[in-house]
């Protein structure tokens, strides 16, 4: 009977399968487990959760989905092989799984005993059999093998048989996986023409293949599974082509976050990666940049950023997520699939926005948004943030870079598997001041064990200071002061809080004239600019863990470090140059190091000529802090 | 937990819808068995009649039991133990042997142990042909109780079946299981009256196979198809017992593990 009513209804699937490390869970471990309570050692792996589709009857249905995708344990679950472990299958009318032909063949016996044998094996009663029998064996065109056991049959051969006994036993559903090829070119398409039949007669079919010529003109459905989801549910040709989109895409990683029912079209989740690398991360950044090589992983990517504000669209990072999105969206019209898996390390600023902006974008796709995982610096070192292959590090501070890196280098050394063989840096920290004519150089770190490299990267924004100070040259003739604000990308707002103070008292102390004549640099801290420009329509230069000099009638701002701020006072004091202004955070670093980095450099910038001197002085506090203990 | 009622009804409804597959693939398993040897079914035959001379000359030498016409009690117990050892071998490999009935196909997997015991009934059925033509017409020994050998054929059956079921789920589960059931089958042979006879034990070793369930059923085997006598109360007892155990325990064990089954093949 076929029912007017959907024939297959999947709802609210889930599937794990549990992997056994070897082959087969021996009763050593069960018991084993039994006594750790239930803490079993084997893995298991989620295939669906909660997927729900229907089929309606008449249907042609095809999965498409790279392979390990869940396609074929799919239909063994329509087919009633396997059990789901949460959610419902509901299969109305009779139904045929040719999940693999002549499975129950036994190749001692002839073609005719099989065929009763896998008759009874598809359900059919014998007594209906043997009326069809005849057919079948027409149906076959075996002619006299049909008395020869099945062993001497040859594969096409064999394959022809069982084609014949499912298709003959004239079932309402037709399950197949990947088969619909069978035999010679004449049989192959005897077997469309009954298959055409079927679909003529209204029955719903519902097969596998990676045919997609077939897909294309046969099915009149096509759902693309991805990682257990339905990511594409509709017209075969779109399907097709959304399908092709997902084979391009880089290999993703294993990793992945419990991604929740998702609608149609659905693709937004779990691992960004791949495609970004190869997509637009490529054309938005160089490929140098990412260099994380990890053996023995498949490669992946996972944005890690210091603060949400990273990635929000007036945020200062060079990767804000807008620009992202624009492009995600851009490559979403082109039918590709990508996942994103954001990782913020310091909570607070910009989160609730950085999801507001997320959800926003899902909204307008119609997407679900999975899960964006929010994990705070303190986590790291447990979360699993870490475990894809590559990941890409940006927006860190000094201080919580070489931290993160002490942790990466602790999880991935502390897993066997995996080893780290190149961590590289880039972008902001170009500001550290490279040996000149070298394009990168190692920086040995007692506690890492892996060389850091830091490369002198062009993509990045604002460049060098050279490069800062170049594109606004400092013009004594018209300016009186200059006020250079350096901050760091990962500018915490108290940071900036304690900055904008010390500008704000710098400028109250200046006569009218002056202040008028003040002109303050903005560079690279959208905040900043956004609290310090409406009336003054300046930029600012944004840089922190630097001291920046301009050695003449020069304010002074410096974050993070109270002694070196300190020291600088002092050695400016020692000059007969005044600092206004500054901050402290709490951090304090080994003060000999530093006393002897910082002298060398102040003798460096005021032996030099003119009075636009602008010089850094470099922290290695971090390394430094980890070294003293 | 597994609903025990609705597991029974799941369990017998099962094998009654696929009783002509049960049928149909048992006679296969015959058929196959000795399909392309030259002898082909004159092994069932020719099996029991071997095993027998060899046994009957053995332990008419070393061992001191006084059974007379030894080598039919031998003939008889040998039967009923390949059989029996049979369906436990063959029993507990069966999901696995069975590998694209189970994994490619909707068949509930209960199924397979049964056509498995069915086949090996029907073959001991057959041997037993062989018992019949040496108790008839040499050793002129037929007792009345023969009469009740049907019944014992159909116990023996459902003792074969359920515990090849529980065997066959369980080492499709735990692959140990296999190596465990070579190694007791041997020692059961000894702790089985098959080549000797319960009654000639000392009594301490008696007590001792009042604790095997697999010694009490030879005990009535022996007793109504040797002896002519009536099994003693004890043994009947253990064996029911234990029968009504390893059935419930049979569809627990389908009932609890059906849904991990085929995957786990």
């Amino acid at each position: 009977m076929i029912q007017t009513s959907a024939a297959i209804s999947v709802e609210n699937l889930w599937k794990s399968f549990t992997y056994l490390s070897r082959g087969s869970e021996t009763l050593k471990e069960t018991f084993l487990s039994w006594l750790r309570r239930g803490s079993s050692g084997s893995k298991s792996r989620e295939l669906y959760n909660g997927l729900s589709f229907s089929i309606q009857s008449g249907e042609v249905v095809a999965f498409l989905g790279k392979n390990g995708s869940g396609k074929s344990t799919l239909l063994k679950l329509i087919s009633g092989i396997y059990w789901p472990d949460r959610g419902e299958i509901r299969v109305n009318g009779k139904l045929s799984a040719l999940i693999e032909l002549g499975a129950g063949f036994h190749p001692e016996f002839s073609g005719r005993e099989n065929v009763f044998i896998y008759g009874q094996v598809l359900g059919m009663p014998r007594k209906k059999m043997a009326e069809i029998v005849q057919d079948i064996i027409e149906f076959s065109e075996l002619g006299d093998f049909i008395d020869q056991p099945v062993k001497v049959y040859s594969s096409g051969m064999y394959m022809r048989l069982a084609f014949s006994v499912a298709v003959m036993i004239d079932p309402d559903i037709l399950v197949i996986d990947e088969i619909l090829s069978v035999g010679d070119f004449s049989f192959a398409r005897k077997c469309m023409a009954k298959m055409n039949e079927f679909k003529a007669m209204g029955k719903t079919i519902c097969l596998v293949s990676h045919d997609l010529q077939t897909v294309q003109s046969w099915a009149t459905r096509a759902i693309v599974l991805h990682l257990g989801r339905v990511v594409f549910d509709g017209p075969p040709e779109e399907a097709v082509r959304f399908y092709l989109g997902l084979e391009k895409a880089a290999p993703v990683s294993s990793v992945g976050i419990a991604v929740p029912q998702l609608e149609t079209p659905s693709l937004f989740s779990r691992d960004l990666l791949g495609l970004w690398q190869d997509r637009f991360l490529t054309s938005f950044m160089k490929p140098i940049d990412f260099d994380l090589d990890v053996v023995g992983r498949e490669k992946a990517w996972v944005i890690v950023a210091s603060s949400a504000n990273d990635l929000l669209p007036f945020g200062y990072s060079h990767l804000k997520l807008s620009d992202l999105l624009a492009k995600f969206e851009e490559s979403f019209h082109q039918g590709e699939i990508f996942q994103i898996r954001i990782c913020i390390l310091k909570d607070g600023e910009g989160l609730s926005q950085l999801k507001n902006l997320l959800n926003g974008f899902c909204t307008h796709h119609r997407l679900k948004l999975a899960d964006l995982q929010f994990h705070t610096f303190e986590h790291l070192g447990s979360a699993s943030v870490l475990l894809p292959a590559q990941c890409v590090f940006y927006s860190l501070d000094w201080v919580s870079t070489s931290q993160v890196f002490s942790t990466i280098e602790y999880r991935f050394t502390s897993s066997s598997s995996v080893k780290i063989e190149h961590i590289a840096l880039w972008g902001e920290h170009d500001f550290l001041e490279l040996p000149r004519g070298e394009q990168s150089f190692r920086l040995q770190c007692d506690s890492c064990r892996v060389p850091l490299s830091f490369k002198r990267t062009s993509c990045s924004i604002p460049m060098t200071i050279k490069q800062v100070v170049d594109s606004s040259p400092l013009d004594s003739s018209q300016t009186f002061f200059k006020v250079v604000v350096l901050s760091d990308f990962a500018l915490s707002s108290s940071s900036l809080a304690l900055v904008l103070r010390s500008l704000q008292d710098f400028c109250s102390r200046l006569s009218a004239s002056d202040r008028e004549a003040l002109e303050f640099l903005f560079w690279g801290d959208p905040i900043a600019e956004a609290a310090l420009s409406p009336e003054n329509s300046s930029s600012c230069v944004a840089w922190g863990d630097s001291l920046i000099f301009s050695a003449n009638k020069t304010v002074f701002v410096t974050l993070n470090q109270h002694d070196i701020f300190l020291k600088v006072e002092e050695a400016l004091r020692n000059r007969g140059i005044t600092l206004i202004g500054g901050s402290r955070l709490d951090k304090c670093l080994s003060e000999e190091q530093m006393a002897v980095e910082l002298e060398q450099s102040f003798r460096d910038a005021f032996s030099s000529q003119g009075n636009e001197v602008m010089f850094e002085a470099k922290f290695v506090s971090a390394f430094n802090d980890r070294r003293n203990g | 937990m597994v609903d025990l009622l609705r597991a029974h009804s799941e369990y017998y409804s099962n094998i009654y819808k696929n009783r002509e597959l049960i049928w149909i693939l048992a006679k296969r398993d015959l058929a196959a068995r000795y399909k392309g040897s030259v002898l082909g079914f004159l092994w069932t035959f020719l099996n029991p009649l071997l095993l027998m001379l060899t046994y009957s000359l053995v332990f008419r030498n070393l061992s001191r039991f006084e059974i007379p016409d030894y080598s039919l009690f031998v003939l008889q117990g040998v039967l009923i133990w390949q059989a029996f050892s049979a369906c436990v071998n063959e029993g507990s490999f069966s999901l696995l042997a069975a590998g694209g009935l189970v994994t490619k196909t909707p068949l509930p997997p209960e199924v397979i142990p049964f056509k498995v015991v069915l086949a090996q009934c029907m073959n001991l059925l057959l041997a037993f042909c062989v018992y019949a033509v040496f108790a008839i017409f040499i050793y002129k020994r037929i007792p009345y109780t023969l009469l009740a050998l049907p019944l014992i054929f159909v116990f023996l059956a459902l003792f074969f079946v359920y515990l090849a079921s529980v065997l066959s789920v369980l080492s499709a589960l735990y692959r140990d299981i296999q190596q465990l059931v070579g190694n007791i089958l041997t020692i059961l042979f000894f702790a089985t009256p098959v080549v000797y006879s319960f009654d000639d034990m000392a009594p301490n070793i008696q007590n001792l196979l009042l604790m095997n369930p697999v010694a009490q059923v030879f005990r009535i085997t022996s007793d109504v198809i040797f002896w002519g006598r009536m099994p003693h109360g004890s043994a009947i007892f253990i064996s029911f017992a234990c029968l009504l155990f390893l059935q419930v325990f049979a569809v627990f064990v389908t009932a609890w593990f059906r849904r991990r089954l085929a995957e786990r093949i």
